[in-house]
């Protein structure tokens, strides 16, 4: 009844928690063994500071903490992918060989795409936008460190709490691009343009341009900003700009006295009834109530 | 004149008699606020009258039954619940002090927080509940199996399973142990089930065997000694005092004004909080400031400022390393996976 599926599928998974850059003081434990030569994929996280790692064919794929992804081949041990920089990074990464997760695609159909391509030697990343770790999830990376027991204990416990953690981590990747339609294909620099349009609006706020005209802006067409939007981001491109103004307007309804006329203006509406309106379906409430009372 | 409830559990048939509060009807229920949420998949039962208020959750797994019972009673009564079926179960009380007895095991008490497993042929155990206290405890049911798979771990678990294979009752340890916050952290995890449902199976099955790999080290590895033995009026006033540090975290209560305002002197209170939660006061304080935290960043949407305030901290950096040292992530990290989830769905 319990879930053995680690254990059965005799190849189980290691973990790796290590500062960087003092490779010395890298702290590796393995639970089982691999078979030599198989091929791991590995699910990784970042658990403080930042990265920037480029595999090869993959682009730029910047992560800050408590973000994660899952990626073909791992990356990990090899500390060249992290900025010099920043030295005050710390990741952890767990590797399951593919026919273990094979097991899972009945679960998350969207893993098979990944699968199938890892299996062929591709490099690939499960989502072009990573994950972002729940605190549950963070509380199972620590009970997996600070790991309290030995022996065959250790093993069960260990189990438990690593298939636990792949499975909310693929739940709460893959569960949103599985109900998508069938992606569209976005070459790295329909990638660059969207991640500039999206930097275009959030400074551009006050003036928010109608969606052909930043098409137009970007060198895009309408069509591929709004799917390639949501493809990248996870959310619509409308979605994810009225959060921002919401968030603006909420900042500064909070921080400082302005009049609600001229938050609205900041957040890019000229009409402050439509504003009020729109922060009423975002939030519940009026702005001048959230004033008033927060 | 006390009459019989009838109650349906997957294919147990439990009775509940109350002594003084007579026929209870009891029929499908929604959960109030308070109680975990209304999940498909869960089972609600519950009865409410002038004699209070019954409600039973039950969310069954595989070769498991999680139960959350909650309690509020009107005037004190005493209910006692039959089954003709064995139990094999750990229970965890939440709130509250369960009096209680158990046929052919005796009577005991398990304060907030006290849990222990046991083994019943079949289900007869009588609580006495006092007026206008909100009780809730959580029992999770297993089968022999999961404690035989563990039980190369915990050798010693070997009498227990005896006992089961003989139908005798037995206690895996005599003494009701306290629950320390990992325990309680995985029943919380269970009753609040945050992910979506074709995860649920899964996630449970983890959680179920979890939270007995952590019961049985305590009861087997690090035991308590003695039994929590105090006055059920020092209790009372125990927890009084806990409502008063929880309902004003902002304030600091030097123990002896908490002391006398509820009418125990400091060696008294002291003892009496180490000995129902294993916690001095102080630690129950910052635990309980951090717990509101948490629940003040998972739910609302303040500003970290105000929530550091709103726990007694007066800067929030101070509030996010002592967040960050307890929970092991900052809170930024809730902030922003709750972004995140508002995104997707």
């Amino acid at each position: 009844m319990f879930p053995r599926t680690t254990t059965k599928s005799k190849t189980t998974s290691s973990s790796f928690l290590y500062p960087i850059p003092d490779a010395e003081s890298w702290r590796m434990g393995t639970i089982g063994d691999f078979e030599a030569g198989e091929s791991l994929v590995e699910l990784y996280f970042v658990l403080d500071g930042k990265i920037n790692h480029q595999p090869e064919g993959l682009g730029e794929l910047p992560l800050s903490a408590g973000q994660y992804n899952m990626i073909y081949p791992p990356l990990l041990p090899t500390p060249a992918w992290i900025d010099q920089e920043q030295s005050n990074v710390t990741a952890f990464a767990i590797h399951f060989p593919i026919p273990y997760l094979q097991n899972l695609v009945v679960s998350f159909p969207a893993l098979s795409f990944f699968l199938d391509k890892a299996q062929q030697g591709i490099t690939c990343e499960l989502s072009r936008s990573p994950g972002t770790a729940d605190p549950k999830m963070i509380t199972l990376i620590r009970n997996i460190q600070d790991c309290p027991y030995a022996g065959g204990l250790k093993k069960t416990y260990l189990d438990l709490q690593i298939s636990t953690l792949l499975a909310i981590a693929l739940t709460r990747m893959v569960a949103r691009t599985s109900r998508n339609k069938p992606e569209i294909l976005l070459k790295p620099q329909d990638i660059e343009k969207i991640q500039a349009t999206r930097e275009y609006l959030l400074q551009n706020m006050e003036q928010p341009p109608t969606l052909i005209e930043l098409a137009h802006k970007m060198g895009l067409n309408d069509f591929k900003l709004k799917k390639g939007y949501k493809q990248l981001y996870g959310v619509t491109l409308f979605d994810d700009f009225l959060h921002a103004r919401m968030e603006k307007a909420r900042r500064l309804l909070m921080e400082t006295s302005q009049s609600i006329v001229a938050i609205a203006e900041l957040a890019g509406y000229k009409n402050v009834s439509n504003f009020s309106v729109a922060f009423k379906q975002y939030f519940g409430h009026t702005p001048g109530w959230f004033r008033k009372t927060v | 004149m006390s009459k019989q409830l009838f109650l349906y559990y997957m294919n147990d048939r439990i009775k509940i008699f109350g002594e003084k509060a007579g026929e209870i009807p009891l029929s499908p229920a929604l959960p109030s606020l308070s109680d975990p949420g209304n999940i498909p998949g869960v089972k609600n039962l519950g009865a409410s009258g002038s004699f209070g208020y019954l409600l039973l959750q039950e969310m069954a797994g595989n070769g498991y039954t999680i139960r959350y019972h909650s309690y509020f009673l009107n005037q004190d009564d005493t209910l006692t619940f039959t089954c003709g079926k064995p139990a094999l179960r750990l229970c965890l009380a939440l709130k509250y002090s369960f009096y209680y007895t158990i046929k052919e095991l005796g009577d005991n008490v398990l304060h907030e927080r006290g849990f222990n497993i046991s083994y019943v042929p079949f289900l007869h155990h009588t609580l006495r509940l006092r007026a206008k206290q909100p009780y809730a405890y959580v029992e999770i049911h297993f089968s022999i199996e999961h404690i035989q798979q563990l039980a190369q771990h915990f050798p010693s678990v070997e009498k227990f399973l005896h006992a089961i294979k003989m139908q005798q009752p037995a206690l895996l340890n005599t003494i009701n142990q306290v629950a320390d916050k990992e325990i309680i952290s995985v029943a919380e995890d269970m009753l609040y089930y945050a992910y979506p449902l074709e995860m649920r199976k899964k996630y449970l099955d983890n959680k179920v065997m979890e939270i007995l790999i952590l019961a049985l080290e305590k009861i087997i590895h690090h035991p308590l000694q003695k039994p929590v033995n105090l006055p059920e009026k020092v209790v009372e006033k125990i927890y009084e005092a806990k409502e008063l540090l929880v309902g004003n975290l902002k304030k600091d209560y030097p123990p002896k004004e908490l002391g006398a305002l509820v009418g125990l002197s400091i060696y008294k209170l002291q003892k009496g909080f180490r000995a129902i939660y294993g916690l001095s006061i102080s630690d129950f304080l910052h635990e309980s400031r951090m717990q509101k935290a948490r629940l003040l960043l998972e739910e609302t949407d303040l500003p970290i400022t105000r929530i550091a305030a709103e726990t007694g901290y007066h800067h929030p950096f101070a509030f996010s390393s002592a967040f960050k040292k307890h929970f092991g992530y900052p809170p930024s990290i809730i902030q922003r996976s709750r972004r995140r989830v508002v995104q997707y769905n």
